[in-house]
């Protein structure tokens, strides 16, 4: 597989986790979308990037959930959680932090001082 | 700038895309390449429908969150349901629907920054919308101008519920 054919196959997985942000998304799911096995997703995905496939998932998640909640000052932090496919807010709260060294409230309000 | 008129438009459409990773600037810097791929890609396929055919900018990531390295903007060409898409090289096909909040824009190359401002900081956060949880993106209504001071028709789509 070409550098081309990998850059095709990420903007799709980009595609599909930002289409499926509350599910719990798999390396079989992932696989499925673009039609390959997960063996060799796996291989391709590895061979091209810096992070797992697992911590590119995250980011994504993370800073998507980020941009919403910056923007949108009326929802919970537990219904992002939920929409974001966490069980908890504080399974939420942990992955926000460990990504961004804040928990979401704090981000939120910091977000919301710099709009001033 | 002129202030702009805003509408509240469904869309629903498909789009050829080409996604670049990297600054702004650096975007910039390779928009008219990825243009190029596009264009001689629609061209190719016969997918260009003359005074239909619209191409847009997406953004998919803010850069106060994401890494500069990281960031995700997608160029973008409009095509019609039917058509038929093998997707080579670096184009993708995607779907862009929703309800958004349209800003009719009249401006120069320098007061894109400004218009993304109005259309956030004065509509959205100061109006009775809702922001939907998706990506904003620009769409060229004419060929943006090519010197700083000419001037374009461009709309800023805000996702809303």
């Amino acid at each position: 597989m070409s550098y081309e054919d990998y850059v095709r196959m990420i903007n799709k997985t980009e595609d599909y986790i930002e289409a499926n942000l509350s599910q719990s998304i798999t390396l079989e799911a992932v696989s499925r979308n673009v039609y390959l096995s997960e063996y060799h997703f796996h291989r391709v995905f590895s061979k091209y990037s810096k992070e797992t496939l697992n911590q590119f998932i995250t980011r994504i998640k993370m800073e998507r959930s980020a941009i919403y909640l910056s923007v949108n000052n009326k929802i919970s932090i537990t219904e992002i959680a939920h929409n974001y496919g966490y069980n908890s807010s504080s399974s939420y709260n942990k992955a926000f932090k460990k990504h961004f060294g804040m928990n979401p409230t704090d981000f939120r309000k910091r977000a919301r001082m710099e709009k001033k | 700038m002129e202030k702009p008129s805003i509408t509240i438009e469904n869309f629903n459409t498909r789009v050829i895309y080409v996604r670049f990773k990297g600054s702004y600037i650096a975007f910039r810097r390779n928009s008219r390449k990825m243009f190029n791929q596009l264009l001689a890609f629609a061209t190719e396929n016969h997918l260009i429908i003359p005074d239909v055919t619209k191409v847009l900018t997406i953004y998919h990531d803010n850069p106060f969150i994401t890494a500069s390295d990281q960031l995700r903007t997608s160029l973008a060409m409009t095509i019609s349901d039917e058509a038929v898409i093998d997707e080579i090289h670096e184009i993708n096909v995607m779907r862009i629907s929703g309800k958004y909040g349209v800003g009719h824009f009249e401006i120069s190359p320098k007061e894109y920054e400004e218009a993304w401002h109005y259309m956030y900081n004065e509509w959205l956060f100061k109006g009775k919308e809702k922001p939907r949880d998706s990506f904003p993106f620009e769409l060229y209504v004419t060929e943006p101008a090519k010197r700083m001071y000419e001037k374009s028709f461009t709309d800023i789509y805000i996702p809303i519920e």
